[in-house]
């Protein structure tokens, strides 16, 4: 049963993948990844409630592993992938028949969309980290084409950055993958299990201190460079800017999160034997990252940027509370993953939206959304508010903690990090609240059929409701899930 | 009573809810008009509520569910609160009575009354909260919906720049509020406000003194202590009336209170110098905030640097009942704080009324600067007679209840001496800083109501303007609710130290009024009053010369001519005293704290008199804006582009810096395992 669903999370989107090849259209290729996102997110819902429930999955060798942490990442990126996948059709359907993108780009899009679903989706459930590693690697290479899809010079170009610089990372996390393996030689088990994470945390003692150190610096930087971990982000601002509005929810609200996951299972073998070690490298990356996430928002020009450097902003907001530990700091960071993911997929598919009416990404040229479209623009006004931690959104409860988990460690870096949340609330509302209100430009007519599209707006509904919903009442399930997720990692 | 007190905060937050809702669905004319309705409702019943809340003087909490980590939704009724309750229902009550003949259906009406119910909303949520988690998340969802109903008319010049400030200096403060709390919760262990009151004597000095400080200028950024009010002036005046009303008459008093809750409920009992800090910071408040009101000539920013100059008169009488209980004088010490109360919530009375009519007369007349106004008490006669009741009030001028407060608040501070010396001598500079507010607050509000109710128009719209169809009834209330305040002094002072006794535990009741209607305040050798006979008194002798007047006029002949002239041909309206000429003397001496730019244009060099048309504009300087604000933003946009070029755009460097961090990680592994 646990098995069944576990595969059909993954399984699904991969069928999509066909879809758009049985001579589907736009329309077709919309349906299915939209079908195929809300069908993923059904399983992923039922397989954690079966995980919590007590069954952890654990067959093949390990090389199927789920326990309540990959669970809860699996609900986080298929919760995502919904939401994009309603998007896409919005996306798909507008640009083709506008004629930007033919049909070859269209079925590439459904392809490669599902495709980098299914990678995540499976990458989540290995308990094996060299299949890990392989799983990214291979989402990676699949999102590189979402983000070159519109084949404009600069798309290309970020898309070139993007796997040049992601190629990279994954090559010091492979390589910090073997230190890891290596840790594990005075192990009596199988050569393959020296690389399975529950049979390696369940004999964390006896791995070797000095290359688990090597190992997990590695890692971090490797799997950091996929994260978005200031000073490997630079690919990030340019792949979400030049990708289109669903793909760049789906970069910035699932891989991230994906790479955060495999560094979180490293981090629990390297905290589990060398003690707070590894929680003070990942807390001067996670500093690092909001530092330059908040510095980077302030006159941002690209509001698709904006967004991404708010993203680094929060990928170290989530380091930082695992850094700190704890029940509170990791409970705030699971937490902050969570609403994050659904933050910016609202944010995403909203700019994606402005972006189809104005083809513009210039902040400027952007006034009075609110006015045009006051479901867009209410839509960014409220994301963008929770994003940056107002409450009465769900982010507010989950920086909080983290907050509270960082004035229990070190009081001053607690004042550091408001600073800087102060300096990333102001700079990335002062931009967006000049998109929503004011007059709209004279010339700046909506395309025409755009606002006549409820589709385009329906992950926005939900998305910023589920949001509101955490900003007050954390399900019951949600918060067992979490407290589960810690124990399956401490 | 705690249980009707509960059943009657719910049921208006459940119509504050409900009003938002209908305000978003229903546009139309019976939609905004049943939204006002519903808003009025709740806070009629949120003012029954408060008044229980007080009178029973017993706090009671309830959780209605939450997570054990991220912190239990837990609602309290306090007492200390409940004044603050009284104060937001009474608001919600008399705009939710203006509301409807002041906006016009519409997408916009609707969302802004969709933000201001649900304001109300958090409102209520801040001063029912018993937990710090839902404290915060209430605060800060009521500066998110004020920032959004400032910005109703977001397409006129300065709305969302002033807007803007007022959320982005609200997000400064919330943040240094969440570290206190951080600091309180961490070191407590627990997020619940009254365990956290409980075990706050345990927590060591210097977190306290830290926690009590951060909350202080944290909430001061809210409540406008100079030099944290710098939005205050830009934001509330581009709000809607009935909105700046809200903002200046509630949202301002949450700061206080939020500092009261830290003051006396959760890090009971500080040191002196807290006290002497906020004694200071209110005197300097007080003072900065009146002497920016006398010379404005736009009324709406003449009420809001009047706000801040209240706000510094409350802050003096907490920070002096604060100074009181650490000089072991706890029966002082919750005499003061009885007054700070009292003032808030006569601040909070006259100033929305203030605000309400300010709206009307920039909808009669399109303008709010002072100087194009003028007799609008023979054009608006029930707004006028509202407005000066108002206008005595907040001036403190007897026999009002501004008058009342103020009064308790000087006789607090004139019992210094009885603590320390050179404590003592703050509390003397205090009463010295208020007298000289107190009585430029009277010139101010001699300018306001002078200049633009009295003498002749100005301008051609103040000649047309028109009553018929202006909102009478909510400012009118808030006339009543005044004279109620000052008349009924002596029922607010029972109400109010029961809610002393329940914070402080000192009884202050028998020792404070003689056979009912008369109050000695601090101490029993001092004065006495009675506002009420005061009232009396005074009504009885200015109706003496009108007696007079009626009785002779029965034999007399009366005549009508016109008012002497000095001998012009002509009485035009310029030669009347503008509001500019009658602040120039407060110009003049303060100059060094304004110093203006003048620009004066003639038409000819021919002498004054002569020289035809002049004009005369003149600019203060924006003091702390460009001293104390520009420097901070100047210095993290200098950041932001000293970082800038990370971001080049070139592969090879981006591959170098995660080479970089990788030999970095190499050296430190080395370092370790050496």
């Amino acid at each position: 049963m646990t098995l069944t669903v576990a595969v059909l999370t993954w399984a699904l989107p991969l069928a999509a993948t066909i879809v758009p090849w049985a001579r589907a259209r736009a329309r077709g290729t919309g349906v299915a990844l939209a079908a195929a996102g809300i069908a993923s997110l059904a399983a992923a819902i039922t397989l954690a409630v079966l995980v919590n429930a007590g069954h952890p999955l654990r067959m093949l060798d390990g090389f199927v592993y789920v326990d309540p942490l990959s669970a809860f990442f699996v609900v986080t990126v298929a919760l995502v992938v919904a939401l994009t996948g309603l998007g896409s059709y919005s996306y798909l359907r507008t640009e083709h028949e506008r004629g930007e993108l033919t049909l070859l780009q269209v079925r590439l899009y459904g392809t490669f969309f599902a495709l980098f679903a299914a990678m995540m989706l499976m990458a989540l459930q290995t308990g094996n980290l060299g299949l890990l590693w392989v799983l990214v690697e291979a989402s990676t290479l699949a999102s590189a084409v979402l983000v070159a899809l519109e084949a404009r010079a600069t798309s290309l170009e970020a898309a070139w950055k993007y796997i040049i610089i992601s190629s990279f990372g994954v090559t010091i996390a492979l390589v910090g993958t073997v230190f890891v393996f290596y840790s594990a030689i005075s192990l009596h088990v199988s050569p393959d299990q020296r690389l399975t994470w529950p049979t390696l945390f369940a004999h964390v003692g006896l791995l070797q201190a000095p290359s688990l150190r090597l190992g997990f610096l590695l890692v971090l930087i490797g799997y950091g460079t996929k994260v978005g971990l200031a000073p490997m982000h630079t690919w990030l601002p340019d792949a979400h800017a030049e990708a289109p509005g669903p793909a760049s929810a789906m970069l910035s609200a699932a891989l991230l999160n994906t790479g955060m996951y495999a560094i979180i299972r490293f981090q629990a073998l390297t905290t589990a034997q060398l003690g707070r070690y590894a929680n003070d490298v990942l807390l001067v990356f996670g500093f690092a990252s909001v530092v330059i996430g908040a510095l980077f928002m302030i006159q941002c020009e690209n509001f698709k940027r904006l967004f991404a450097y708010s993203s680094i902003e929060h990928m170290g907001l989530i380091a930082i509370g695992l850094g700190f530990g704890g029940l509170l700091g990791i409970y705030g960071a699971l937490l902050q993953t969570f609403n994050h993911a659904i933050g910016k997929s609202v944010l995403f598919l909203t700019s994606g939206e402005i972006v189809l009416r104005y083809k513009t990404r210039n902040v400027v040229e952007v006034r009075g959304l609110l006015r045009q479209s006051p479901v867009i623009g209410g839509a960014l006004l409220l994301g963008s508010l929770a994003i940056v931690g107002s409450p009465p959104f769900g982010v507010f409860l989950s920086e909080f903690t983290i907050v509270r988990a960082s004035f229990a460690g070190h009081a001053w870096l607690g004042f550091f990090l408001l600073a800087l949340l102060v300096i990333a609330f102001v700079a990335l509302t002062s931009t967006t609240v000049g998109m929503v209100f004011g007059r709209p430009p004279e010339d700046g007519v909506a395309a025409p059929g755009m606002t006549s599209r409820v589709i385009g707006t329906s992950p926005l509904v939900p998305g910023l409701g589920l949001l509101l919903l955490l900003g007050v009442w954390i399900p019951g399930g949600l918060n067992e899930l979490i407290l589960q997720s810690i124990k399956a990692i401490t | 009573m705690t249980a009707a007190a509960a059943i009657l905060l719910l049921c208006a937050a459940a119509l504050w809810l409900t009003s938002a809702l209908v305000a978003v669905l229903a546009r139309a004319r019976p939609g905004l008009v049943s939204c006002t309705a519903g808003s009025a409702a709740g806070g009629a019943l949120a003012l029954a509520g408060g008044i229980l809340t007080a009178l029973n003087g017993a706090s009671a909490s309830r959780t209605i569910g939450g997570g054990d980590v991220v912190g239990a939704v837990t609602v309290r009724l306090s007492p200390l609160a409940a004044a603050f309750v009284a104060l937001l229902g009474l608001i919600a009550l008399a705009v939710g009575l203006f509301a409807p003949g002041y906006h016009r259906p519409g997408a916009g009406s609707a969302f802004y009354l969709c933000a201001y119910n649900l304001a109300l909303l958090a409102s209520l949520g801040v001063l029912v909260a018993g937990n710090a988690v839902v404290f915060l998340v209430a605060w800060e969802s009521m500066t998110i919906f004020s920032y959004l109903l400032i910005l109703r008319y977001h397409q006129r010049p300065g709305v969302m720049a002033g807007g803007f400030l007022f959320l982005a200096l609200g997000e400064l403060g919330f943040a240094l509020v969440v570290a206190a709390f951080a600091i309180l919760s961490v070191k407590t262990g627990t997020l619940d406000l009254a365990v956290m009151a409980a075990r706050g004597h345990a927590i060591p000095g210097a977190w306290r003194s830290a926690a009590f400080v951060l909350a202080l200028i944290g909430f001061g950024f809210k409540a406008g202590v100079v030099p944290l009010h710098i939005w205050l002036p830009e934001a509330h005046p581009v709000a809607p009336a009935d909105g700046s009303g809200f903002l200046s008459g509630l949202i301002i008093k949450l700061g206080v209170y939020g500092v009261m809750l830290f003051a006396f409920q959760l890090l009971a009992g500080g040191p002196m110098w807290w006290g002497v800090l906020t004694t200071l910071i209110g005197c300097v408040t007080a003072t900065i905030g009146v002497l920016y009101a006398v010379i404005e000539r736009d009324f709406k920013r003449l009420l809001a640097y009047h706000s801040i100059e209240n706000i510094g008169i409350i802050m003096t009488a907490v920070g002096a009942a604060m100074m009181f209980r650490s000089g072991h004088q706890p029966a002082l010490s919750a005499y003061l704080m009885v007054a700070a109360i009292y003032h808030v919530v006569n601040h909070g009375t006259y100033k929305t009324l203030l605000f309400l009519e300010a709206g009307v007369v920039e909808h009669v007349t399109g303008t709010r600067d002072l100087d194009r106004l003028g007799g609008l008490a023979r054009r608006l006669p029930k707004s006028s007679v509202i407005t000066l009741i108002g206008t005595l009030g907040i001036a403190g001028l007897p026999p009002l209840n501004g008058f009342v407060s103020e009064w308790l608040i000087f006789q607090g501070l004139f019992q210094g001496f009885r603590i320390q010396p050179l404590a003592g001598v703050v509390l003397v500079v205090a009463g010295a800083a208020l007298a000289l507010s107190g009585g430029l607050a009277v010139m101010a509000f001699a300018h306001a109501f002078g200049i633009a109710f009295l003498g002749i128009p100005r301008s051609r719209a103040a000649a047309n303007a028109r009553e018929a169809g202006q909102p009478v009834a909510g400012p009118a209330l808030l006339a009543v609710a005044c004279v109620a305040l000052s008349v009924g002094a002596p029922a607010v002072l029972i109400a109010l130290s029961r809610v002393a006794q329940a914070v402080t535990g000192v009884r202050l009741r028998p020792d404070m009024l003689i056979g009912n209607l008369t109050i000695i305040p601090a101490h029993q050798n001092f004065a006495a009053f009675s506002p009420t006979y005061l009232a009396v008194f005074m009504v009885a002798v200015s109706a003496v010369p009108v007696l007079i007047y009626l009785a002779s006029r029965a034999g007399a002949r009366s005549r009508t001519v016109p008012v002497w002239d000095g001998g012009m041909l002509k009485f035009k309206p310029d030669m009347q005293y503008t509001g500019t000429a009658f602040a120039n003397p407060v110009r003049v001496t303060f100059g060094q704290l304004y110093q203006p730019e003048f620009h004066i244009e003639r038409a000819s060099d021919d002498p004054a008199g002569r020289s035809g048309p002049v004009n005369y504009e003149f600019r203060v300087l924006p003091l702390f804006q460009r001293y104390l604000y520009d420097p901070v933003v100047a210095a993290v946009r200098w950041l932001a582009r000293f970082v800038r070029p990370l971001q080049s755009g070139d592969v090879n460097l981006y591959l170098l810096y995660i080479f970089i961090v990788v030999v970095i990680a190499y050296v430190i592994h080395l370092i370790e395992s050496y």
